[in-house]
């Protein structure tokens, strides 16, 4: 039976293969995701011996207090916000760069790694420079809209103000990190395209762009939008080193209340519920990239 | 179409030196060459895709090197096809007609609508890549994007939306060289019958001679930048200009003989001929196609069998006629080799025999004959 002990070695190779991996995700991710699905199910607390089972208590508790409500609702605006305009700037930056490396290649790779500077620099460090930057009296920012004559603004301490504050330092974050994946994907469109589309008529760079670029973009610009996305659902850095949620939960977010909830107040039940809505944020994005733009964008 | 005296440099590197060539209304002209002789950069410049450092495009005796490739109304073909992978079949072949005969507004989703001839305009469109379709057999792939299709389809594709503009000048660059050899011949055969069906001017740039002169009015040989010969394939095959071409252009390659000439009187391998019209002495390179050597047991040309190549229609021998000259021959499939080394006579008609001048390599009017015994 050489074919049997044959087929027998191959399955252990595998198994090989597959088993640490599995193992380690089993143990690492599943196991904690069902132990936190569950925990969100209970009143626990941690230290505590025991817990009860409570139901949906925690996610009715979640969705009826205004302080879960207004975690929630601040964070989807903080995502509607940083999402577009990081996406849109990412990929203006990346087609100026693009142009601008024909003629002037040291310049173009300079500002590219200008750009990325806020991705490779730690954000609570930077955050210091933000604050530094943002002071009401002191900084900059505020001495600027003085010196052109409009009105000082408490960027950080305004209830209306502060949210979208923290946003646009989110989308000066993450924009150098879309634009080198925009940069990536424009270098990889060939440029027999671009001259199928002069020879075609396209010969203005606004219809180069639709005819040629844009729908050539279309996987990069799918990444980005998930990553950008899932990075915008998770922030924490800037709202915990620059407003502490506050002032008056004007700048809670879902993982800032899971931190308060689950390692101030160690209420483990109430911050195992919001990692499950959290969680469900980013699968029901996750599942819209697969099951409705992956093949859009991939013309196949 | 006409080029005259195009030159182009790139970062120091000469690419072109001084190209003109004349592309007559409704020809079909080949660029051949080997890679890198300058071939596809005359084909952008003609195009309008790149710009020539000096020298005139003309279209029509108007000089065109400042117009765009849209306003020349050219149409190309690229050898990696670039079809637009969003878009399908039928759209691709309509995007040329939707950007020419729609405005900026027309073309607009929704809004487009709006304006008045928009959807008479889009249904004329329709029913041309409709027929384009039907012409070139893609009818059933109108829905179809290109990652779906073979080569050979996406190619007719290629082609399709770029003759439904009805351009002035088709620019085809080496549209065949991603095809596998079956396709080749057949795609061949179906730009031959496209060309004459359409009766456009195309311009035609390729390595493989077979297609050069298999579909050509004309064919311009290019050779580091320069024209070497332009003419209709059968004169360059008959009569080329200088030994580079005669070494070029042939399915086998023709065998060159360094000899020295003397009136009335040949020498080395070629002793036993006599050239014709000589007048004085001098040193040439003889040129002679493999398939214009025959066996003939009194031929001029004395040699010992060193090797035969059995090919099925034919028999490519090889035979040492001096020291250090070998000499390719083709024979029938059907004749059987004699054993290797033995003794071997080879003659040839005076008409085939090319004499080009051993520095330069420029032909020279003179010819070969077998001496009298």
């Amino acid at each position: 039976m050489m074919g049997g002990a044959r087929a027998w070695r191959e399955g252990l190779t595998t198994l090989w293969l597959v088993g640490p991996a599995t193992l380690a995700m089993t143990v690492l991710i599943f196991v904690p995701v069902a132990l936190v699905a569950m925990l969100s199910f209970t009143d626990y607390q941690f230290g505590a011996r025991t817990f009860n089972w409570i139901g949906l208590q925690n996610f009715a508790d979640m969705v009826s207090s205004p302080l879960g409500r207004r975690a929630i609702v601040n964070t989807l605006i903080y995502a509607a916000v940083v999402i577009p305009f990081s996406i849109i700037l990412a990929l203006l930056v990346a087609l100026g760069l693009h142009r601008l490396a024909r003629r002037a290649g040291w310049l173009s790779n300079t500002l590219r790694a200008v750009y990325f500077l806020p991705v490779a620099a730690t954000l609570v460090a930077m955050a210091i420079a933000w604050q530094m930057l943002l002071h009401p009296t002191i900084g900059p920012v505020n001495t600027a809209l003085v010196a052109l004559g409009l009105p000082r603004q408490d960027w950080l301490s305004d209830r209306g103000l502060v949210l979208y504050t923290l946003a646009a330092i989110g989308i000066w974050q993450s924009v150098g990190y879309n634009m080198v994946l925009f940069l990536a994907g424009l270098s990889a469109i060939p440029a027999s395209l671009y001259e199928a589309a002069t020879v075609d008529g396209a010969e203005r760079p606004w219809e180069r762009f639709w005819t040629v670029t844009w729908p050539m973009l279309g996987p990069t610009t799918l990444f980005v939008t998930v990553i950008t996305a899932t990075t915008a659902f998770r922030v924490f850095e800037t709202v915990a080193t620059l407003t502490k949620g506050g002032p008056a939960f004007a700048s809670d977010t879902l993982v800032y209340a899971l931190y308060r909830e689950g390692f101030v107040y160690f209420k483990a039940g109430y911050a195992s519920a919001i990692t499950v809505v959290f969680f469900i944020f980013v699968l029901l994005f996750t599942a819209l990239k697969f099951r409705v733009l992956e093949s859009r964008v991939h013309y196949r | 179409m006409e080029l005259r005296n195009v030159r182009r440099s790139f970062g120091g590197t000469e690419v072109l030196r001084g190209i003109s060539l004349d592309v007559p209304d409704g020809s079909f002209t080949s660029l051949l060459g080997p890679s890198g002789c300058g071939k596809s950069t005359t084909l952008r410049i003609m195009a309008g895709l790149d710009r020539p450092d000096s020298g005139q495009v003309l279209m029509n005796g108007e000089e065109v090197s400042d117009r765009s490739a849209t306003a020349r109304n050219i149409a190309m073909v690229f050898q990696s096809y670039a079809l637009y992978p969003h878009l399908t079949v039928a759209q691709n072949m309509a995007l040329p007609l939707t950007m020419r005969e729609l405005s900026r507004w027309q073309r607009l989703p929704l809004v487009g609508g709006l304006h008045g001839g928009t959807r008479q305009t889009r249904r004329a469109i329709q029913a041309r890549v409709a027929a384009m379709a039907a012409m070139l057999d893609l009818t059933d792939l109108l829905g179809r994007k290109p990652g779906q299709l073979s080569g050979g389809q996406q190619q007719r594709v290629a082609v399709g939306r770029a003759l439904i503009r009805e351009p002035s000048v088709f620019l085809l660059d080496e549209p065949l060289s991603n095809l596998d050899a079956k396709l080749r011949t057949q795609m061949r055969a179906e730009l031959s019958a496209l060309h004459t069906r359409t009766g456009r001017s195309f311009v035609y740039v390729t390595h493989d001679q077979t297609e050069a002169i298999s579909m050509s009015d004309q064919v311009a040989l290019m050779l580091e930048g320069r024209i070497a010969q332009i003419g209709p394939p059968r004169t360059l095959y008959e009569t080329p200009q200088s030994r580079a071409v005669a070494a070029f252009i042939g399915d086998h390659p023709i065998n060159l003989v360094p000899v020295s000439l003397a009136p009335g009187q040949a020498s080395g391998a070629f002793a036993r001929c006599r050239p014709i019209g000589l007048t004085t002495p001098r040193t040439v390179v003889i040129g002679l196609r493999p398939e214009h050597l025959y066996l003939d047991p009194a031929g001029p040309l004395e040699g010992r069998l060193v090797g035969a190549e059995y090919l099925g229609a034919e028999t490519v021998l090889t035979l040492k006629v001096a020291e250090d000259v070998e000499i390719r021959a083709v024979a029938p499939g059907d004749v059987t080799p004699p054993a290797p080394d033995s003794p071997l006579r080879l003659g040839f008609a005076p008409e085939h025999v090319h004499v080009f001048d051993a520095d330069g390599g420029e032909r020279l009017d003179l010819s070969l004959e077998r001496a009298a015994a």
